[in-house]
């Protein structure tokens, strides 16, 4: 089994996308740092799947496959929406919002105005702002919490999604409503703490650009859809959050509700794609004498044998 | 569509083997075990892709509201000869068997208990000749050659009177009637009758005695720890078919093994029965014994626990808050009806048909009459929800605080962990070595 066949599905796709990136980078724009920045993390990423690879029987791995892939694909979220627009000079607001339009017979950002007020702003500000938190420790809490195999499932389906979504950033560069909307708006949004805190945070991690798909939307869901079927209690109590966040991306006037409908396709279809993409990764690598995951990890793949009637051993027998 | 909530919410698991080998059309007559009187058709009900005739005992409609359910579900009631005093009346079962051969003469299905009581006996009560009878006479008399199957229905409890319990359905190969009779051109009724006892026994689990059944749960529950540490909480659990089948196959073992080595399978049933009073008495379930003691893994328990718990803890204190009234009801509604440990899952399950709904409503309609439209909306969703939040996070709760005790008890008493684990290991080690292929 070649070492390209022997890194994760995960680990492809990632060095898949850089790739794409790296070479838009090179071809459409004048050398500049982001460039730099798209090569650097390839050859750097290329470099540590090599090394994982390598050494994958050794436990160090399980830690640092999720944490390196995590680390990766938010350092593009910040990087691959400037990308998009420096690249290509159309813009996909005038499209989007017409597909909005198409929808509603309306142009729903335009009609929310006369609800939008300091409270409501303030209270969706915190939703779109507690995404953050509430990415993170679910990344972090199944990275480290879950059984081998339903990890790389999840992590595998998580980098689909976002890879997924980067391309629509990359190919459809667009601004959000709230730039191409800014002279039909009459009423100004206006909050306290928490939307000054969404509005730094924007800006911090790569300013309004990035808009379809949502992944805002899609990230959340796709958490929780994946909690719903295996740790269903959180899964449940993130619920009204994920909710609040696609009004949120709405009120403060972020996204387009294709957005939104693009990022919830995604994450239905991400999650059984992630699954799928392991289980036939694991299968290969079985097929080829190798452990089914690396870093010493699920000898026994108790979640792929635990599917139907039970699979204990003959304890003891009557013959 | 209610039938199936209230049941998923009681059980905390619903398993079913075998339900591609039922036909989805033709006459169909499932036979099986009774063991958790109206709770056992409903599940058949509900997990069944086609629509099942039901029938019960006749006394049932003195009920008034089991009266106007089985009216409404159209189920055929039978005369038993036992109760007759009670307002029975055998020569009407004529009628009920005619009604019986008329469902499967129009390509239905139809579900009968043979053993024509629900029980908590170990083993399989005789069967009663009725199910044979409707067979033979509907390819006797009615003269339909070849086209009844017989279903063989196994239902298996964990715990039938505990909420929160877990079952396994399990449908067994159907019995293509004409085929058999061709077999057994001299059949009667009572042969019919044996040959369905063998093939409901074949999907269910007897036992010779309680204390049998005792011991081998005991030594399953045992062996199931396997010597290692029990999964994180929130992970997938053992499914309840590997819990039954590990059971059936030690039961195999002990029958033989009983025979042969009656002085060790007494020894060791002898140190089953202690290790689980200790493990009782300290309130340890058998696979908490293996709990690492280790830092790290304990402060990302409790970082995981305590994060799952504080945020779900208001929408868990709403739900509680909502249901609290009608849950504590339909509790002391149970309690005071049941009597024996085979009602004790309906009189929780059929008063929720009418209670949850009737509290539902009531709460929505007041929502809707004193809150503005938008608080009320929210109320109307919130209801279910929360209530489901609630469900589970007493459950995460109280799993959280066991295992939190078994982690401070095992922390300072390292010497006493050490010592279960290494008798707990020690009895599936012996258990093992009994049997003669290993």
């Amino acid at each position: 089994m070649s070492v390209v066949w022997r890194a994760s599905p995960s680990d492809r796709t990632v060095l898949a996308l850089l790739l794409l990136a790296a070479a838009i980078a090179a071809t459409r724009l004048p050398l500049q740092s982001l460039s730099w920045t798209h090569l650097g993390l390839l050859l750097g990423f290329a470099l540590c799947v090599i090394l994982t690879v390598r050494h994958e029987r050794s436990a160090w791995v399980q830690f640092a496959r999720p944490a390196l892939t995590v680390g990766v694909i938010f350092t593009c979220y910040t990087t691959l929406g400037w990308l998009g627009v420096d690249a290509f000079s159309f813009r996909a607001d005038a499209a989007l919002s017409a597909a909005d339009t198409w929808l509603f017979g309306f142009d729903p950002s335009l009609a929310m105005e006369p609800y939008i007020t300091w409270g409501r702003v303030e209270l969706f500000s915190f939703a779109y702002g507690a995404f953050i938190p509430y990415i993170n420790l679910t990344i972090a809490l199944n990275c480290l919490g879950r059984p081998p195999l339903e990890r790389d499932q999840f992590l595998t389906g998580w980098v689909f999604l976002y890879s997924i979504s980067y391309l629509g950033y990359i190919f459809v560069p667009a601004h959000g409503p709230i730039v191409f909307h800014a002279d039909d708006y009459r009423v100004a949004l206006e909050g306290g703490f928490f939307y000054d805190f969404v509005l730094r945070g924007v800006e911090a991690s790569g300013g309004l650009q990035g808009v379809f798909p949502s992944l805002h939307v899609g990230g959340s869901l796709y958490l929780c859809l994946f909690e719903l079927r295996h740790n269903r209690l959180r899964g449940l109590i993130y619920l009204p959050l994920v909710l609040a966040i696609y009004a949120a991306t709405l009120v403060l006037r972020y996204h387009y509700v294709v957005d939104l409908i693009a990022g919830t396709a995604l994450a239905l279809v991400c999650l059984p794609l992630g699954r799928n993409a392991v289980n036939a990764w694991v299968q290969r690598r079985q097929a080829a004498g190798l452990p089914p995951l690396p870093g010493g990890e699920a000898d026994a793949l108790p979640a792929l044998a635990d599917v139907g009637a039970g699979n204990s051993e003959s304890v003891l027998s009557a013959d | 569509m209610l039938a199936r909530v209230i049941l998923k919410v009681f059980f905390r698991r619903i398993e079913v083997e075998g339900r591609s080998s039922v036909p989805d059309s033709g006459p169909v007559l499932f036979v099986s075990n009774h063991t958790n009187a109206f709770v056992d058709p409903m599940l058949l009900v509900i997990t069944l892709r086609r629509r099942v005739t039901l029938t019960a005992k006749n006394v049932l409609t003195s009920n008034p509201l089991l009266a106007v359910l089985m009216k409404g579900m159209g189920i055929i009631s039978f005369h038993r000869r036992d109760d007759v005093g009670k307002g029975a009346d055998v020569k009407q079962n004529t009628g009920s068997l005619a009604q019986c051969r008329a469902v499967l003469q129009q390509g239905g299905a139809l579900c009968i208990f043979p053993e024509g009581v629900s029980h908590s006996d170990p083993a399989l009560r005789p069967f009663r000749t009725g199910a044979a009878r409707i067979a033979l006479d509907y390819l006797h008399l009615d003269g339909n050659p070849g086209r009844l199957q017989i279903v063989p229905v196994g239902l298996l409890y964990t715990e039938k009177d505990q909420f929160r319990s877990a079952v396994w359905l399990r449908y067994g190969e159907p019995l293509d009637i004409g085929a058999w009779l061709a077999e057994h051109a001299e059949a009667d009724a009572q042969s019919l009758t044996e040959e369905l006892l063998r093939r409901v026994e074949a999907v269910t689990l007897n036992y010779e005695t309680r204390r049998e059944s005792a011991i081998l749960s005991w030594g399953a529950e045992i062996l199931a720890t396997d010597g290692a540490a029990p999964a994180p909480l929130g992970w997938r659990t053992r499914p309840v078919s590997a819990w039954f089948q590990l059971l059936a196959r030690l039961q195999a073992g002990y029958r033989t093994l009983i025979e042969t080595q009656p002085e060790h399978v007494a020894t060791l049933t002898k140190r089953v029965r202690q290790y689980r009073s200790e493990l009782k008495r300290l309130g340890i379930a058998p696979d908490e014994v293996y709990l690492p003691m280790h830092h790290g893994k304990a402060l990302f328990f409790l970082f995981r626990e305590l994060e799952l718990l504080v945020i779900g803890a208001p929408f868990a204190a709403f739900g509680f808050v909502n249901h609290a009234a009608p849950y504590y009801l339909i509790k002391g509604i149970a309690k005071k009806l049941s009597k024996d440990k085979d009602h004790w899952a309906t009189n929780v399950v059929f008063p929720s048909f009418a209670i949850f709904p009737l509290f539902c409503l009531l709460q929505v309609a007041a929502a809707w009459l004193w809150l503005p439209a938008v608080w009320a909306t929210l109320y109307t969703v919130a209801l279910p929800y929360t209530g489901y939040i609630a469900l589970l996070y007493g459950e995460r709760l109280g799993a959280t605080l066991r295992r939190l005790g078994a982690f401070w008890y095992f922390w300072r008493n390292r010497q006493r962990q050490e010592d279960l684990a290494n008798e707990g290991r020690a009895l599936i080690a012996a258990i093992r070595a009994l049997s003669p292929t290993r």
